[in-house]
């Protein structure tokens, strides 16, 4: 069976003045149909670099390496000219991004921007609303995403709106689109916890009316955890652990993903300080050697004489030598 | 009164107005009466010396403008702030050298000039003080190491510092002026979650060492189980419930302390639950209780009048439910 | 240090990299003829002024008068016989000093009018555009003009004039500078250090908007070059037989289009560094945003 979304030893290249940031490397990723995956990692992991790469919105300094692969439906995204990359988003990929200017039209009213996701949307399915029905639509949807005051937003900019209010707006044009696969980069990020809370329930809704799959990137683990099918930490460009959301939160296997969940406190300071990961991570980790070793209580001398590969334990692919002792470079 | 008498930090009745709308020639010249909005609403809290009190919230709740305001960054419209029976002065207003109230805010990055030297940034509160530049530089290096970085940094721009070396300068930027209370205002939300840790840990031991108050701000039911003594929650304005981290985070007794913390994501897979309604707004607030539109619980007495704090259980809280 | 890695980012896109030729060769220039000049000038000895030239910019040789750019004169001769590229090397400096003054002059005189606008906002911010915007009513050639004409015909005159016209363009800069800076947390902690409003613009509000001005002020040479080019064009700069290059290129006008390169060539300088300046410009811009 294959996978809506296929991602093969991706890696990604940014160029600046001072050096080359190898900003993912060798990463692979299946998406199956109707799945969540969520991709999780901080500053410097490479999370917002594979999100910008699966839809072809790289910057000009960032350069694809040769020998990644990234299909969406069988067909190859990477050959695809920029005109193609268009029809691609017809035949269902839709993208939010932290930028909102990625996502969002500046020089178009919210209503219209809606209006042509129902219009993208309507192309797919054949099915095309009349103007009064597509009209009422967005207002609910719109509402659906708790904008209060539905049609005096429809009438703005997205420069007039907050940074909440545009997140719900690109959440709402996805839900309008209903697309095959959604790219969230840090959707809920700038908005509450209890509209977090709706916008988790409505993603998931929409996944299962309309088999939407979604890769959901995020640096926070409980909204992970409350969304994910699969979970897939990364740590310096590359995949540490990836596997069943309920296995790698209950037994994180990988000490970077132990550790992420050990410093999120669970207690009161009175019962001790919280298990922090020391140190931090530098762009020096990332070379030959395992980019977690500086940082972690296990650490042996193997770690940094070669990267691990990903193994498997149970139904987790692990990279680490705690898992098996294979290596890849 | 949520506090008590040996509370330090006293704020009583607290009120802060904003103008709604521009107010141009034009709108002064017909004489249009400005609208306003009361972001903080008569809040009474108190917190004693060395207790750290969490003001826990959505955005919009006022609970940064209540943390300027214990600072002296905003003028009070009503009410009075003070601690050790010094009232709080607005900085705009002339006066004694301030330092007893320091803040610590949000992200990082706006909050340090960029341009600027770690060493200049941390020594700006000891600059007017009259200390020689031995002096100064001393109590810079003392300050860095009490927070965890070593002294090469000194020289550094703090453009060039990760997100939790900036933070660290901006907690060390608001010690170095010796001061008694410290309001930080979501000091872990803009920095990367396998950080936060390291910084709230650093926190705690600080406020030990020096026998601070702290106020934090934050939105985080986690943070708030891990750092408070105290925890007063916050929605439009005012405070609807308080209590110790105990007996509020496993029990709350407001309906809006109820949602807030069932919708907060949690590690164990489970779905976080929505609250249904439109989030709030200051401006259109009902004439009863602010989150009635909301509240699964509403009866129709809460749209007359305005619950006040009630004390229930070693808690206080604002709704009709427990009288 | 920090300057060689910034002056390779500008030389690393091939647009700031011909502007920042073109913006040093000129300044550069001028400064090494501008104190030959000034020498000159001190010790009575006008002739240090054209040592580095090909030719005396002054001696004219009416035998010699509109003779086509050759090898001997890479501009050709005007109308009295003076070789044309002697004389814009022997301008330039004029052009180079009227660009600082004005720049200078502009930056300061609109900082003092736009920083406490956005900064204090109010009363103060409305006064001060008020007036601001009075001036920027005015159309910029006419005000100097109108200037000149009361002043007097020269140099320094046309340099009030456009110092006059062109602080307010400033003051918008810097006040919305200073409105952005303003919400920087990092404000908020300085009045939290009890810091002056003064102390607080100077070390904050100023210093995150250096580059901003840094990037306009360079764009800006080209422009005062030209407005300048364009007074003397009208006869209110450097008096003749001084060599302008506005004047030049109006006096070549009346030799229009036989002896084209009379008044085709300054026009040409003119607009290259124009251009240099603007291109230096934008390189700056996206240098400091990042990009380069």
């Amino acid at each position: 069976m294959t996978g809506v979304l296929e991602v093969e030893n991706l890696s990604v290249d940014y160029a600046t003045p001072s050096l080359n940031v190898h900003a993912l490397r060798n990463v692979s990723l299946t998406v199956n149909e109707g799945e969540i995956l969520s991709l999780v990692g901080e500053s410097g992991s490479g999370k917002s670099t594979f999100a910008l790469a699966v839809s072809r919105l790289l910057p000009r300094n960032a350069t694809i390496l040769k020998g990644s692969r990234v299909s969406f439906r069988g067909k190859d995204l990477m050959q695809m000219k920029k005109p193609q990359v268009r029809q691609v988003r017809g035949t269902g990929i839709f993208m939010i991004f932290q930028n909102v200017f990625l996502s969002l039209n500046p020089l178009m009213r919210i209503k219209r921007q809606v209006m042509e996701a129902i219009d993208v949307r309507s192309k797919r399915t054949r099915k095309k609303p009349g103007r009064r029905e597509a009209e009422g639509e967005v207002a609910s949807i719109l509402k659906s995403v708790r904008i209060g005051d539905a049609q005096d937003v429809m009438a703005r900019y997205p420069h007039q709106l907050s940074g909440g209010q545009n997140q719900r707006i690109m959440l709402a044009m996805a839900l309008a689109e209903k697309p095959s696969l959604l790219i969230a980069d840090e959707p809920t990020t700038a908005l509450d916890v209890t509209t977090q809370a709706q916008v988790i329930l409505l993603l998931k809704e929409i996944r299962d009316e309309a088999k939407m799959s979604i890769v959901y990137v995020t640096h926070d683990l409980g909204v992970a955890a409350s969304i994910s099918d699969r979970i897939a930490v990364l740590y310096g460009g590359m995949v540490q652990e990836l596997g069943p959301a309920k296995q790698v939160l209950s037994d994180p296997k990988h000490p970077y993903t132990l550790g992420l969940i050990k410093s999120i406190p669970s207690k009161a300071k009175s019962e001790g300080s919280l298990d922090a990961i020391k140190g931090a991570f530098s762009w020096d980790d990332v070379g030959d050697a395992c980019a977690f070793a500086a940082r972690c209580p296990l650490v042996r001398e193997a770690c940094r004489k070669s990267i691990p590969a990903l193994n498997q334990a149970n139904n987790t692919l692990v990279r680490c030598i705690n898992y098996g002792e294979k290596y890849e470079r | 009164m949520s506090g008590n008498t040996k509370a330090s930090l006293k704020i009583e009745n607290a009120v802060k107005k904003f103008s709604i709308g521009e107010q141009t020639i034009f709108s002064r010249l017909r004489r249009e009466k400005r609208r306003y909005i009361n972001a903080v609403d008569g809040v009474t809290l108190g917190v004693e010396k060395g207790e750290t009190l969490v003001v826990l919230g959505e955005s919009g709740c006022g609970k940064t403008t209540l943390g300027r305001l214990i600072v002296g960054l905003e003028k009070l419209d009503g009410g009075r702030i003070s601690y050790e029976g010094t009232e709080v002065r607005y900085v705009r207003e002339r006066g004694a050298p301030r330092g007893r109230l320091q803040m610590v805010f949000q992200d990082p990055s706006s909050s340090l000039n960029p341009y600027l030297s770690v060493s200049t940034c941390i020594a700006e509160p000891i600059s007017k003080m009259g200390l020689s530049k031995s002096q100064v530089t001393a109590k810079v290096s003392e300050t860095l190491k009490l927070v965890g970085m070593e002294t090469l940094f000194m020289a550094r721009r703090t453009l060039d510092l990760s997100g939790g070396q900036k933070q660290r300068t901006a907690i060390a930027r608001a010690l170095i002026s010796d001061p008694a209370v410290i309001v930080l205002d979501e000091p872990t939300s803009s920095i990367d979650v396998s950080i936060q840790a390291q910084i709230l840990n650093l926190l705690v031991e600080i406020q030990s060492l020096r026998d601070l108050t702290y106020v934090l701000i934050t939105h985080d039911p986690n943070v708030a189980r891990f750092m408070a003594d105290k925890i007063a929650v916050m929605y439009l304005g005012k405070i609807v419930e308080y209590g110790t981290p105990g007996d509020l985070l496993k029990q709350p007794k407001h309906p809006y302390a109820q949602a807030l913390l069932a919708s907060a994501p949690k590690l164990d897979g489970s779905s976080p639950e929505a609250i249904s309604g439109e989030p709030p707004s200051l401006i259109n607030l009902p004439k009863g209780c602010r989150f009635e539109p909301r509240c699964p619980n509403a009866m129709p007495k809460c749209r007359e009048r305005e619950p006040t704090l009630i004390s229930r259980d070693n808690e206080l809280v604002a709704c009709y439910l427990y009288e | 240090m920090k300057l060689l890695q910034d002056l390779r980012k500008l030389a690393s896109r091939p647009s700031s990299l011909i502007g920042l030729v073109i913006v040093f060769a000129f300044y550069g220039w001028s400064i090494v003829e501008g104190l030959l000049q000034a020498a000159g000038y001190l010790l009575h000895i006008p002739s240090l002024g054209w040592v580095l030239l090909p030719y005396n910019p002054y001696q004219y040789t009416l035998s010699n008068s509109l003779l086509p750019p050759t090898a001997t004169h890479l501009m050709g001769t005007d109308d009295l016989g003076r070789d044309i590229w002697s004389r814009v090397l022997f301008a330039a400096p004029t052009d180079a000093m009227v660009s600082v003054l004005v720049i200078s002059g502009g930056i300061l005189i609109g900082s003092l009018v736009g920083y406490p606008a956005g900064y204090f906002g109010k009363s103060v911010d409305e006064v001060n555009m008020r007036v601001t915007d009075l001036f920027l009513a005015f159309p910029a050639l006419i005000l100097a003009l109108a200037i000149e004409a009361t002043l007097g015909r020269d140099v320094e005159y046309a340099i009030i004039a456009l110092v006059v016209v062109w602080w307010p363009s400033y003051a918008r800069l810097v006040r919305g500078e200073a409105l952005k800076i303003k919400s920087m947390k990092f404000v908020d902690a300085a009045l939290l250090s009890g810091l002056s409003n003064f102390a607080i613009i100077s070390k904050h509000v100023v210093t995150n908007s250096l580059n901003t001005v840094i990037s306009y002020a360079t764009i800006d040479l080209g422009n005062t070059i030209l407005v300048y080019s364009i007074l003397s064009f009208l006869g209110l700069g450097v008096p003749a037989p001084a060599p302008e290059w506005g004047t030049m290129v109006a006096s070549g006008l009346n030799e229009f289009p036989q002896w084209w390169w009379y008044a085709l060539f300054p026009g040409i300088v003119i607009a290259v560094i124009v251009i240099g300046s603007a291109l230096l410009g934008d390189g700056l811009r996206d240098m400091f945003a990042g990009e380069l």
